[in-house]
């Protein structure tokens, strides 16, 4: 690091301050959470990673007689249960990131350019989700759409039903929707109220209207926000295991639910690692390639310029 | 209507009130073709409120504001053809600065060509030639200012509406602007209404110069006419410095009235006047600190000099005249002739040319 203009001569600093200037100060800033990732993700991975080549896992007999083999990846490029599964969660995923985008924009542009009184309090109940369990949320779900559920007591009343509405995919889409909100909340409603509103006046004193006003001003602005926003449900509803676990049931698992049964179930740990690291490696790429075209800087507050 | 063949916008009565406060109050207005026109006032005076009323983003709660005779309640702002420049610039950050100040153009539908050529001129007035491609961003806060002009003039506005142009400068781009600004005005020769709270930039700009205080009219007048002559004592303290001064009139002949100064004891001042005034009314009295000169003769006020500061050309007193502070400018050629040193403490004679005293509001 450069030493700044403003610091006074070099004797008169402080150890401290010479401390936490130095290199090595740094080092031990970061290196905790360097320490914690690499031993408790990329460890892990590593061993997922291993198993996938193997033919049989966990290697209770140690490297030495085992196999290397391809077989545990053929076996999901040619069983089109995977790559069914792996399309249907793409699907779900996909339905889900749209519907919150629409859900959550208009709001968001609500409270980032209304003087509402209450702003603080809706920007709360939009997160409050957050600090509820989700194994609770998505089982009040299920009194909904259960057999004796909510829908099913309504229809009751115009003399329809009982219609069989758990375990169904739109079921499932409104679970990872209200669970995953926030996350698109959030991301959306900061890169809009960033964009001062003088802009929207100065394009106004242009010649815009309204529409056009938003269309080039606000919404190029956003970009980054839904950009980030989109990323994060998309890639944590493609790996939904709760959600699906519970309201989707065995004909409306996703990819996750697959991958542990094969952990847990079918005791398939090779086949299962393979899966996870295919899903792994198609997430990456879908980030990298997303992050080509948009940008993941609105995921960490990157500014709007 | 307005009054004169010549008047652009015309401000009828014009109130405006958020909630309970009253931002501008019954202000009315005319302000002709081709002027360079100032909206001067403290912060809160209304000055800001006034010029949004006019570009279309307040709307008056009572009275009229007109531009070009056509009542604009219920125009949007994208229907006047005023072009405005805002505090903080409100430059568009995902457009490059060829797109900001095209901007307008696009929006009136203009075919590329044209626009870019219109870009490149604009770009070439505001003396940023060839930047088009740049992102604002990267551009200093004197160019973001002036990209922000050539977007508003781009469009060949019929009004120009500064808000605080140059409030975000430092003091010397500030000045060096001040005189582009100017220059470009003159050039373009656009209608141009400017809100400042900087007397200073709105005395060496402006044609003339509105005075709001409270949302109220202080003054309109050129620049010359309020400095010299200002209405209140609001205005005479507000631009420029002032010694001020109350008292009453004793006594009125020969163009000259003799005030008794309430200050003091028993002491009067000439001051020279054209209209008659009756004795005893109540009048204030201002000299300017530049006007005020030490001498070693006999003053018209004597009093002992309680601070000093040397401002290069001239040095600033401060002198305390039986409990009054009276501040003094005493140039630096002034200050060699005379014979004793000025230091803190001392005992100094003040003195002004007749014509230094103003009274306050004239004597209609």
């Amino acid at each position: 690091m450069g030493e700044r203009t403003t610091d006074p001569p070099g004797e008169t600093r402080s150890i401290i301050r010479r401390l936490s200037d130095s290199d090595w100060f740094r080092f031990i800033q970061i290196a905790p959470a360097v320490f914690w990732i690499g031993l408790f993700l990329v460890l892990p991975f590593l061993i997922i990673i291993s198993y996938s080549f193997f033919e049989s896992a966990p290697l209770i007999d140690g490297f030495g007689g085992a196999q290397l083999t391809l077989d545990n990846y053929v076996e999901f490029f040619t069983r089109s249960i995977y790559l069914s599964i792996l399309w249907d969660s793409f699907v779900i995923a996909v339905v889900t990131t749209v519907i919150t985008l629409l859900l959550v924009y208009p709001a968001a542009y609500y409270l980032a350019f209304s003087d509402v009184k209450y702003k603080n309090l809706f920007l709360l109940l939009f997160i409050l989700p957050f600090w509820m369990n989700i194994v609770i949320r998505t089982y009040a779900w299920r009194q909904v759409f259960g057999d004796g559920g909510l829908v099913n007591y309504l229809l009751g009343f115009v003399g329809a039903g009982p219609v069989e509405v758990l375990f169904t995919r739109p079921v499932v889409i409104i679970g990872l929707v209200h669970v995953f909100l926030p996350f698109m909340l959030l991301p959306v409603y900061s890169s809009l109220s960033n964009i001062d509103r003088s802009q929207i006046e100065s394009a106004k004193n242009l010649g815009a209207n309204r529409v056009e006003a938003f269309m080039e001003i606000t919404l190029p602005q956003s970009v980054p926000g839904v950009g980030a926003g989109v990323m994060l449900v998309f890639v944590l509803s493609f790996g939904a295991f709760v959600v699906p676990e519970l309201l989707g049931g065995a004909q409306n698992s996703m990819i996750a639910n697959r991958i542990a049964s094969m952990f847990l179930e079918l005791q398939s740990w090779e086949v299962g690692s393979a899966v996870a690291v295919i899903f792994t490696a198609l997430v990456l790429a879908l980030l990298y390639a997303f992050n080509r075209v948009i940008g993941l800087e609105g995921m960490y507050g990157g500014d709007n310029a | 209507m307005s009054d004169t063949a010549n008047t652009i916008v015309n401000l009828e009565n014009v109130g405006k009130k958020f909630g309970n406060v009253t931002a501008v109050n019954d202000l009315s207005v005319d302000i002709r073709e081709g002027e360079f026109f100032s909206l001067l006032g403290p912060s809160g005076c209304g000055k800001t409120t006034t010029l949004r009323m006019i570009a279309g983003f307040e709307t008056a709660t009572s009275g009229a504001v007109r531009i070009r005779d056509r009542e604009m309640s219920g125009v949007p702002p994208y229907d006047r053809n005023t072009g405005m420049v805002f505090q903080g610039y409100a430059l568009f950050p995902h457009k490059t600065v060829g797109e900001n100040v095209g901007f307008g153009l696009k929006m009136d539908g203009v075919p590329k060509d044209e626009r870019e050529e219109k870009v490149k001129e604009t770009l070439e007035l505001v003396d940023l030639p060839g930047l088009e491609d740049r992102s604002p961003t990267q551009l200093s806060g004197g160019q973001q200012q002036r990209v922000a002009l050539a977007r508003a003039l781009a469009i060949e506005p019929s009004l120009l509406l500064l808000d605080e142009p140059l409030s975000n400068l430092d003091y010397k781009l500030r000045r060096e602007l001040r005189f582009q600004l100017k220059r470009i005005q003159e050039e373009v020769g656009v209608t141009t209404i400017y809100v400042t709270h900087n007397q200073k930039e709105a005395m060496a700009m402006s044609d003339r110069i509105l005075i709001l205080n409270d949302g109220q009219r202080e003054q309109l007048g050129t620049p010359k006419e309020i400095y010299n002559k200002p209405k209140s004592r609001f205005v005479a303290d507000f631009i420029g410095e002032a010694n001020l001064f109350d008292g009453t009139v004793t006594k009125c002949q020969n163009g000259t009235a003799e005030v008794e100064l309430d200050m003091g004891t028993g002491r009067s001042l000439s001051v020279p006047t054209t209209d008659a005034v009756e004795e005893g009314r109540q009048v204030t009295i201002n000299v300017r600190p530049e006007r005020v000169t030490a001498t070693d003769l006999e003053g018209i006020l004597t009093g002992e000099i309680v601070s000093r500061t040397y401002l290069g050309k001239s040095t600033r007193l401060l002198v305390d005249v039986n409990g009054t502070e009276i501040e003094a400018d005493i140039s630096s050629d002034q200050i060699v002739g005379l014979s004793q040193d000025l230091s803190i403490g001392t005992t100094v004679d003040l003195t002004w040319k007749p014509d230094a005293c103003v009274i306050v509001g004239g004597l209609d």
